[in-house]
C-alpha cells in the first residue's frame, strides 16, 4: 500500500462504517423488546442495519488497504450503493413501529439516514478526488 | 495574481481555514438552529390553539382535578375518563353556546405490532368540529363500522389496516400535522369505539367493560357563541352542571405559553452569548493571523501592492471564511434539527411544528448573510492595522 494513494477520504470510510455498525448496536439502536419478551419490526430493521454496517466496514478496510485506484474507484461505488440500501432499510425496506414518536422513529431512523448521507457524500469526495488525479 | 491571493491563502493553510470557518459555523449555526426551534415552537403553539377548535371543553370534576385532560392532550400520556351522556344535552342547552361535540376517550393495549399504547378517541361526525378540519385530503364518504382516521403521528397511511384489541381497523384518512399530541391518537366514530369496546371485553379488559358509549361521554367540546363572553359561559356549566368542570382552553394554553416564553428567553440569552463569543473570537483569530503574517503582507506592500489591497485581501478572505463558515452551520443545524425533530419535540414537551419551507429558506439565507457580514466586521480592525503597518520596521525586525 503506497502512502501516496492514502487519502482523508480512506480514512473516514471505515470510521463511518464502524459508527453506524456499533452506533445502531449501542447507541442509536431501536426500541427494545415488548413486555411478553418478543421483538417489535424494527428490532429486525436494527439487526439488518448493523449487518449492513459491518459489510460496509468490511468494504472501506479494503478500501484503505488496497492500493489499485480502480479497485479504490468500485469499491467506493459499491459504498456507495450499500449506504443508500441501508438508509432505505429503516422505515422503506422494513416498517418501523406504529407511533411515530417512538425510539426506532425520532432516534435510529434519523441517525442512520445522517450517517448514510455522510458515508455516500464521502464515497462521491473519493470517486471524485480518484477521478481528477487518474486524469491528472 | 493578488485576486487568486485571498483562496490561495485560505487553501494553503488548511488548519488555520479551517479553525475560522468552524468559529463562523458555530455562528451561523446559532442564528439558524436558535430561530428554526423557537419558530416552530411557536407555530407549534398556535397550532394547539387552533387544533382544539372548541373554546371550552367540559370534562368530568376527577379528570379536571387530576389534569388528566392536560395529560392526554398535551403530555400525549394515553387515558381515560367518564361522564353521564345527559350532561351534553344540559350543556347544549345553556345559553350562548353555539355548537357542542362529545368524544369518548379510550386508551388501547399495546397496539397490534408495538410496545405503546395508543388513545383512540372516540367522536361523533354529526356534530364533530375539531377532528374533521384536520383530515389531510378531503374525505366526504361516512366512516364505516371499523374506520378510523388516523393522527399524524402514526406510521400508517389511508387504506392501510391497524390492529386493537386484536380488530383489525382500517385507516380511512390520515389527519394533517399539528405539531401536539394528538397527533399520536386515532378517532372513530361511535360504531367503531363499540367494535372496540366488545374486542377489549373478550380480551378481558375490565375497566372498559363497564363504561358503555351509548350511555358515557368523555368530554364535551363547546363552542361559544361570537358576543358571549367565555368565562361567564363556562362559569354557568360549572354552577348548572354537578360532576363537570368546564375548562376555558385558553387558560390551557396561557400555560404552554408562559412556559414557551420561559424557554424562548433562556434560548435568547445562550444564542446571543454564542454569537457574541463567535465574534469575540473571530476578532482575536484574525488580529492574530495579521499579526504571524506581517512579513507576508510587508514584502507584498514592497512588490507593489497598495494598503488599500490589502486591506481588501484581508477582507476578501474574511467573507470567503463567512460564507464557507455560514453554509457549514446551516448545514449543521438542518442536520441535527429536522431529521432529529421528533427527539427534539419529546425532549422540550411542547407543541413543535416545524415552519414551511419558504421560511427555512429566507432563515438559512439570514443565517449564511449574518455569517458573511460578521467575517469583514471582525476583520474590519485588522484590515485598518495593516494599512497603518510600516513596512521598512517589519522587514528590518527579526
Amino acid at each position: 500500500m503506497s502512502k501516496k494513494n492514502i487519502n482523508v477520504t480512506d480514512i473516514i470510510l471505515p470510521i463511518i462504517s464502524v459508527i453506524i455498525a456499533l452506533g445502531t448496536a449501542f447507541i442509536f439502536h431501536a426500541c427494545g423488546a415488548k413486555e411478553d419478551g418478543s421483538f417489535m419490526n424494527c428490532h429486525w430493521a436494527e439487526c439488518v442495519v448493523i449487518g449492513l454496517g459491518i459489510l460496509m466496514t468490511f468494504l472501506s478496510c479494503a478500501h484503505l488497504c488496497t492500493s489499485s485506484a480502480q479497485a479504490k474507484m468500485g469499491l467506493s461505488l459499491s459504498l456507495a450503493a450499500v449506504s443508500v440500501f441501508t438508509a432505505l432499510v429503516p422505515g422503506v425496506v422494513i416498517k418501523l413501529c406504529m407511533m411515530k414518536d417512538m425510539r426506532c422513529h425520532t432516534v435510529m431512523r434519523p441517525a442512520v439516514t445522517v450517517l448514510c448521507a455522510v458515508m455516500l457524500a464521502a464515497c462521491v469526495v473519493d470517486m471524485f478526488i480518484r477521478k481528477k488525479k487518474g486524469s491528472n | 495574481m493578488l485576486t487568486k491571493l485571498p483562496f490561495k491563502n485560505l487553501v494553503n493553510r488548511p488548519a488555520r481555514s479551517a479553525a475560522l470557518i468552524i468559529i463562523s459555523a458555530f455562528l451561523s449555526f446559532s442564528v439558524f438552529g436558535g430561530a428554526m426551534v423557537l419558530s416552530s415552537l411557536q407555530i407549534g403553539l398556535g397550532s394547539l390553539r387552533s387544533r382544539l377548535g372548541a373554546d371550552i371543553i367540559a370534562v368530568p370534576d376527577k379528570a379536571a382535578r387530576q389534569n388528566d385532560l392536560e395529560a392526554i392532550l398535551i403530555q400525549g400520556r394515553p387515558g381515560y375518563f367518564y361522564m353521564d351522556k345527559e350532561n351534553l344535552d344540559k350543556i347544549s342547552c345553556i345559553e350562548g353556546i353555539e355548537a357542542v361535540s362529545a368524544q369518548y376517550y379510550l386508551a388501547s393495549l399495546s397496539a397490534g405490532c408495538c410496545s405503546m399504547p395508543v388513545q383512540v378517541i372516540g367522536f361523533d361526525p354529526e356534530t364533530d368540529f375539531s377532528v374533521k378540519p384536520w383530515i389531510q385530503k378531503s374525505y366526504k364518504k361516512q366512516l364505516n363500522e371499523g374506520d378510523v382516521l388516523a393522527g399524524a403521528n402514526i406510521n400508517a397511511e389511508a387504506g392501510e389496516n391497524l390492529r386493537f384489541y386484536g380488530e383489525t381497523c382500517k385507516v380511512a384518512a390520515k389527519l394533517d400535522k399539528t405539531g401536539t399530541e394528538l397527533d399520536n391518537a386515532v378517532y372513530a366514530d361511535s360504531a367503531t369505539v363499540k367494535m372496540l369496546m366488545a374486542a377489549a371485553k373478550k380480551k378481558g379488559v375490565g375497566v372498559l367493560e363497564k363504561n358503555d358509549p351509548e350511555k358515557l361521554i368523555s368530554s364535551v367540546l363547546i363552542k361559544v357563541k361570537d358576543g358571549y363572553d367565555v368565562s361567564k359561559v363556562s362559569d354557568e356549566i360549572n354552577i348548572h352542571l354537578r360532576g363537570v368542570t368546564a375548562v376555558k382552553t385558553q387558560n390551557m394554553i396561557s400555560g404552554i405559553a408562559q412556559s414557551l416564553s420561559g424557554i424562548s428567553e433562556i434560548t435568547n440569552i445562550l444564542m446571543w452569548a454564542i454569537r457574541a463569543l463567535a465574534l469575540v473570537i473571530m476578532a482575536v483569530a484574525f488580529s492574530m493571523m495579521i499579526n504571524e503574517r506581517k512579513r507576508e503582507f510587508a514584502v507584498l506592500r514592497v512588490i507593489g501592492a497598495s494598503r488599500k489591497r490589502l486591506a481588501g485581501i484581508v477582507l476578501t478572505e474574511s467573507v470567503i471564511v463567512g460564507c464557507m463558515g455560514g453554509l457549514t452551520g446551516v448545514l449543521a443545524a438542518c442536520v441535527l434539527i429536522f431529521p432529529f425533530g421528533g427527539l427534539l419535540e419529546q425532549k422540550i414537551g411542547l407543541p413543535y411544528l416545524v415552519p414551511d419551507v419558504k421560511t427555512i429558506l429566507l432563515t438559512a439565507v439570514s443565517a449564511v448573510l449574518a455569517a458573511m457580514i460578521a467575517g469583514p466586521l471582525t476583520a474590519a480592525f485588522s484590515a485598518v492595522k495593516i494599512g497603518r503597518m510600516d513596512t521598512g520596521v517589519i522587514l528590518n525586525s527579526n
